[in-house]
């Protein structure tokens, strides 16, 4: 996270100095753009930052360490790849959740369904698409990509079960 | 714009009545507190993400972008867009706001799919997260498994969703406009 910003405002600061020596005002016509979009979605940011947290808390994360458990097979490649999308939260708490379900018996398949749905579908990404990209996009995105999890489960687990 | 403003105001109400009959005032309290506090922890993100917006908007060449993801840019704006989008570090309010910033710039919506799609599966700078807390091998088979994906849900949405380009970011286009 701390290293996220740094490397943004790192961005934000190198191409403020590219704008400038242009001398035609473009860093503040940039900035003011920004600020202009960032005012624009601001009730819809605080919504979606709202709905985020009401996922939260709906959504216990190790709700899906419940379900899961021991999972393996096309049964627990199918779960995984609904349960994934479920765990409405970053990185870095979602990451040891899915390391205990792979700890505790799940196969490679199931796993690796899981953390695709995840990636792709987590239901805390979700309000911020809506919010920037609109719900027209959010739908035909999740209509593309809701078959990938089963279909990167199944892979998983014929490419490399009992491999590693 | 408006039409996203009240839809995100359902999902909110129903995520409220949610938590209200899963625990009561105070889960929603709880809830509710917590995306405040989101809020609040990334505003210095957020505020970074917007600038970072505005500047790629007044810095690149709106002719660039639109011959590099724009129509008729194909395969190789898709796979440009999904390697930005790889590459692009932070959480959803910074790459979505970056991703309305290509939409209003010109780039397709087979391009901006590609973009969230391979931010979403090829992310490098989870990388190394992913491969220490999962295990080296976990993470490898991950990737290997979803690497041709990003690409091909943006020939997809060429394919499904033609009419998308159009429709689908007035949101993103509109807000743009200075």
């Amino acid at each position: 996270m701390a290293g996220t910003v740094w490397m943004l405002v790192f961005l934000v600061v190198a191409l403020f100095l590219v704008a400038m020596k242009r001398k035609d005002d473009s860093h503040k016509k940039g900035i003011k753009i920004g600020a202009k979009m960032f005012y624009s979605y601001l009730p819809v940011l605080v919504l979606a930052f709202l709905a985020a947290g009401l996922l939260e808390v709906v959504l216990p994360a190790a709700l899906v360490q419940y379900w899961l458990g021991a999972e393996a097979g096309w049964r627990g490649i199918l779960i995984g790849s609904i349960a994934g999308m479920l765990v409405a939260a970053g990185p870095y708490v979602s990451f040891p959740i899915f390391a205990s379900i792979a700890h505790s018996g799940a196969g490679i398949g199931t796993t690796v369904a899981l953390l695709t749905s995840w990636s792709v579908m987590s239901l805390s990404k979700l309000p911020f698409e809506t919010a920037l990209l609109g719900p027209r996009f959010t739908l035909a995105r999740f209509s593309l990509v809701l078959l990938i999890p089963v279909i990167a489960g199944f892979l998983a687990q014929f490419l490399f079960a009992g491999i590693i | 714009m408006k039409k996203t403003l009240i839809i995100m105001s359902v999902v909110v109400l129903l995520l409220a009545a949610l938590a209200v009959s899963r625990g009561g005032s105070a889960l929603l309290g709880q809830g509710a507190l917590s995306g405040l506090q989101m809020f609040v922890s990334v505003l210095p993100l957020l505020l970074a993400a917007f600038a970072l917006s505005g500047l790629v908007q007044v810095l690149i060449d709106q002719q660039k972008v639109y011959r590099l993801l724009g129509k008729g840019s194909g395969f190789k704006g898709i796979l440009l867009a999904a390697a930005i989008g790889g590459i692009i570090p932070g959480g959803p309010y910074v790459y979505y706001p970056i991703a309305a910033s290509l939409a209003t710039a010109g780039a397709e919506a087979p391009a901006i799919m590609a973009f969230v799609v391979g931010k979403s599966l090829w992310d490098v700078s989870r990388m190394p997260m992913e491969v220490a807390i999962m295990g080296g091998h976990i993470a490898f088979a991950r990737y290997v498994v979803t690497f041709a994906f990003p690409v091909l849900i943006g020939l997809l949405t060429k394919w499904l969703y033609p009419g998308l380009a159009q429709q689908l970011l007035p949101a993103a286009r509109k807000e743009g406009e200075v």
